[in-house]
């Protein structure tokens, strides 16, 4: 049969029109017909390892699932997907898919002879949001086979991605699982800081229901390091997961950052998507941009703190230093915040937050960059134009410009090692320094992908329970010179 | 903060087990969490979401009962969140979600004479740290202080674990006690026994930011409860940032007590200002819409 190259399905999006006045999902994934379609376009590669499989961060069978769907047998592709990955609901909508899997993809690109191919990937991300969906909304319980009772106990703190992946496969072995957050919900960043019109909270609520079915005890409001230290649950626990994340909002340190009206993104996006400050009154939290903001910042999180925005009703400036080529998020998604009216400064270095006599922020000053190339041979560096200041009119400002570690949990724990960002130094088995201590995700990297973080706390979680079955632990603890490749 | 009793037997869900009025604004609630009652330190607070609809308020630890397992606070209704507090609850209801104990205790030290000054509920605020203060060999001297009669609150509390020579008692419109409010409270202590070694104090940011002109002043140790606003309450998101001297301070885990003299009060006053229109939209819309709404379903509930 005939390659299908190019005649890739697209999941159908509201329209710019409808889809800015709502918090609803926008990206309404595949048919059922769209789906059985674009499981025909794979064509099955057996070395499907070096390929889109090695392209997934948690290694997904992905032909294997494809051909359960084709055969009409949703429940074993959700199964064959649940050992590698326990939220493909999730995944499969929040991973940057063309960077990772269908990046992979031998239809767009050969990862074997390392050259690019004529065609468009396989739409892996919207089938396997298919799969999680179908069995979300049908009302079929999958029974999750866990082992015998260990009678060993093991403490999770944070409950984001990381995490809750590594108390699935732990209680799984059988183990007493509880996780620890201090927020009152599930979720980490997939719940206060990815917007609900990209991940509808359903999802979140649904997982959260299966992990309680399998036992997992949670224990929300509980701040590590203040409400309890980790030495009260080293005694109590027989081994302890951190995935805390690295998630501390983060300014720039220009002028007029104290001023009423400036956010981190993290404030933004916490008081909008998980104190559902977009149903204020009724929702007692408020949200205050004014009439016009500005987001500064270039990547995923600059996007979500635009999205939000606009759907406030606010006019949305973005202001970003590099261009729109040079930036981290993706082409598409910049073209999808520009239809719905969100206005793009490209190659645009904020220099200070003008403020008016009550200390409320009027505009920000900005000068106008260019590109030069680095003398060392790295990405050409923005340089500013000398007289190009100039001053945006907003009400409001967001600074979506990266985060920083959070070491709450582990400050002045001298028995775990940290590295020069203050995030936890492990080795290749996600141990720390301390004895019966894993950590995972974002706390590791400094900040990655949910799908990252699901990688690891599958991974530490099986290391967690070898070390709960042997009690090994290595004599000459080393940190991995390069946790960002774990 | 370490605990005899072990984690796992410390978790379970916040109820409110009592409630007291105590003037037409103030209420003591009692609440069941015994990881709270059992690990707090004096300063620490607890951040209380009383629905899942309703903001995340800081409330200070007045008192803990470890064996009944329950902590109270006190609360002055004023706004949206305090008033649903004190509304919606009553003896045997959960709490939607309760945090803490939070923030840092306060530093427990021999300073010498100290005086705590409280304004409002900053008076129960200052309650645990003068019972600690005073075990630790302090000279401990009380004021509490309100804008009127109303807003006076732990007046024979204080005066039972003191005595009555050590505690004042001012208010703003001289309805009560002597007149006054904090910067005077201060003044008279030291006309009547000299300079203290250490002022504490706990209450509105505008009172804060007058008495930290008064101490800076005069030169005088102050460590004070900054009422910034909070969101997060566990170092994420900054909407708790002060200045303190040229430093940028995360309130809800270094805080609440910071030094008041190095506090940029101006910015904490106007920065907590922000909302004022929509915490009255707010208000509003819970007394007009939701309350009635509420009221309603309960009695309903009730009947049957
Ligand atoms: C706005 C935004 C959008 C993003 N969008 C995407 C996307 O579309 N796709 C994608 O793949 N990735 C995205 N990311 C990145 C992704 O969300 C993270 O890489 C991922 O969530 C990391 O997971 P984690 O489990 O390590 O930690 P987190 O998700 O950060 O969870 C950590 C949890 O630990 C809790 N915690 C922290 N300290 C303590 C303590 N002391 N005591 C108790 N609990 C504590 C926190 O409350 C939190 O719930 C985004 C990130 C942001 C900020
Ligand atoms: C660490 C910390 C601990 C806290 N502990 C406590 C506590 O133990 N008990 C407690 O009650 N609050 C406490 N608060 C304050 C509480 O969280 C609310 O912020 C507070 O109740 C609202 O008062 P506000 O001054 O911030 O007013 P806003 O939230 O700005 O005010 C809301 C409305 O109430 C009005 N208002 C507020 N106070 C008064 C007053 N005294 N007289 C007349 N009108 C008033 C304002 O004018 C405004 O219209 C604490 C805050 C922090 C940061
Ligand atoms: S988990 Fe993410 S990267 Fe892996 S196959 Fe699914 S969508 Fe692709
Ligand atoms: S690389 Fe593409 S075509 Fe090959 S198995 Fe994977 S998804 Fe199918
Ligand atoms: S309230 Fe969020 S960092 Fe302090």
């Amino acid at each position: 049969m005939a390659i299908r190259w190019l005649d890739r399905n697209e999941t159908c999006l509201l329209p710019p029109e409808v889809r800015k006045k709502t918090f609803k999902e926008y990206d309404l994934g595949y048919t059922i017909n769209q789906l059985l379609d674009e499981c025909d376009r794979c064509i099955f590669c057996r070395d499907y390892d070096k390929r889109c499989k090695a392209g997934c961060p948690v290694g997904n069978d992905i032909p294997v699932f494809i051909d359960h769907v084709e055969k009409g047998d949703l429940i074993g592709a959700y199964k064959v997907l649940l050992k590698t990955n326990p939220f493909p609901a999730i995944t499969g909508r929040v991973c940057p898919q063309e960077r990772l899997c269908e990046g992979s993809c031998i239809l767009t690109y050969d990862t074997v002879r390392k050259k690019k191919n004529k065609g468009l990937a396989v739409g892996i991300g919207a089938i396997e949001r298919f799969i999680g969906d179908a069995i979300r909304i049908s009302g079929i319980e999958i029974d999750e086979e866990i082992k015998p009772d260990t009678g060993k106990k093991v403490a999770i703190i944070g409950a984001g991605p990381g995490g809750l992946t590594a108390a699935y496969y732990l209680r799984k072995e059988g183990h007493e699982v509880h996780v620890f957050d201090a927020l009152p919900y599930i979720g980490g960043v997939m719940m206060y800081g990815i917007p609900p019109e990209r991940l509808d909270r359903s999802v979140l609520e649904w997982e959260e229901k299966r992990l309680r079915k399998m036992g997992i005890k949670f224990h929300l409001g509980v701040l590590v390091g203040r409400s309890i230290t980790l030495y009260d649950l080293y005694k109590d626990f027989d081994a302890i997961i951190l995935a805390t994340g690295s998630g501390r909002g983060k300014m720039m340190g220009i002028p007029g950052e104290d001023l009423n009206g400036v956010y981190t993104a993290i404030e933004f996006l916490t008081r909008v998507n998980m104190m559902k400050a977009y149903k204020f009154p009724e929702s007692a939290t408020p949200v205050k941009l004014g009439k016009r903001t500005a987001v500064i910042g270039g990547g995923f999180t600059a996007v979500d703190c635009v999205l939000d925005a606009i759907r406030l009703g606010v006019e949305t400036h973005l202001v970003y230093r590099r261009t729109r080529e040079t930036s981290s998020a993706r082409d598409v998604e910049w073209d999808h915040v520009a239809e719905e009216g969100a206005i793009l400064h490209w190659l645009t270095q904020p220099i200070e937050i003008i403020g008016d006599e009550n200390g409320n922020v009027k505009g920000l000053k900005c000068v106008k960059m260019q590109l030069v190339e680095d003398p060392n041979g790295g990405r050409p560096r923005p340089k500013p134009i000398e007289g190009s200041e100039h001053i945006i009119e907003v009400d409001s400002v967001i600074f979506a410009v990266g985060q920083d570690a959070n070491p709450t949990a582990y400050e002045g724990v001298k028995e775990i090692q940290t590295n020069k960002w203050n995030n936890v130094d492990v080795d290749d088995h996600f141990r720390t320094s301390w004895k019966g201590v894993f950590a995972v995700g974002d706390l590791v990297n400094g900040g990655d992908t949910v799908v990252r973080a699901i990688a690891h706390g599958r991974k530490a979680a099986q290391y967690c329970h070898e070390y709960l079955t042997t009690g090994e632990w290595p004599e000459n603890w080393e940190a991995h010179p390069k946790p960002w490749t774990l | 903060m370490a605990t005899e009793k072990s984690v796992l037997s410390l978790l379970d869900k916040p109820k409110v087990v009592g409630k007291k009025q105590v003037s037409p604004r103030g209420y003591f609630m009692e609440i069941y969490l015994p990881l709270v009652a059992n690990n707090a330190k004096p300063g620490q607070f607890v951040t209380i979401q009383a629905t899942e609809m309703s903001a995340r308020q800081p409330m200070q630890i007045v008192d803990t009962n470890p064996e009944k397992g329950t902590f109270s606070i006190l609360v002055e209704a004023y706004n949206r969140s305090t008033v649903e507090l004190v509304e919606l609850f009553s003896e045997g209801e959960e709490l939607f979600n309760v945090e803490g104990p939070n923030g840092k205790p306060f530093p427990v030290e021999k300073y010498g004479t100290v005086l705590l000054i409280g304004h409002g509920w900053g008076a129960g605020a200052n309650y645990p740290i003068a019972k600690a203060l005073a075990d630790a060999g302090n000279e401990v001297y009380i004021a509490i202080v309100g804008g009127s009669r109303e807003n006076i609150y732990c007046e024979s509390e204080y005066k039972q674990l003191f005595g009555e020579d050590k505690v004042s008692v001012y208010t703003e419109d001289d309805e009560y006690g002597k007149e006054g409010g904090v910067v005077q409270a201060l003044e008279d202590f030291i006309n009547e026994k000299g300079q203290p070694d250490l002022v504490v104090f706990a209450g509105g940011a505008s009172h804060g930011e007058m008495l930290a002109e008064a101490t800076k002043e005069k030169g005088i140790k102050n460590l004070s409860l900054v009422p910034s606003l909070m969101l997060c309450t566990s170092g994420l998101c900054l909407t708790c940032r002060v200045k303190v001297g040229d430093k940028m301070v995360m309130n809800c885990i270094e805080g609440p007590y910071l030094d008041g003299n190095q506090v940029d009060w101006k910015n904490v006053t106007f920065r907590t200002g922000y909302y004022w229109d929509l915490e009255k939209e707010s208000l509003e819309y819970f007394l007009n819409k939701l309350l009635p709404k509420l009221k309603r379903k309960k009695e309903k509930k009730q009947n049957q």
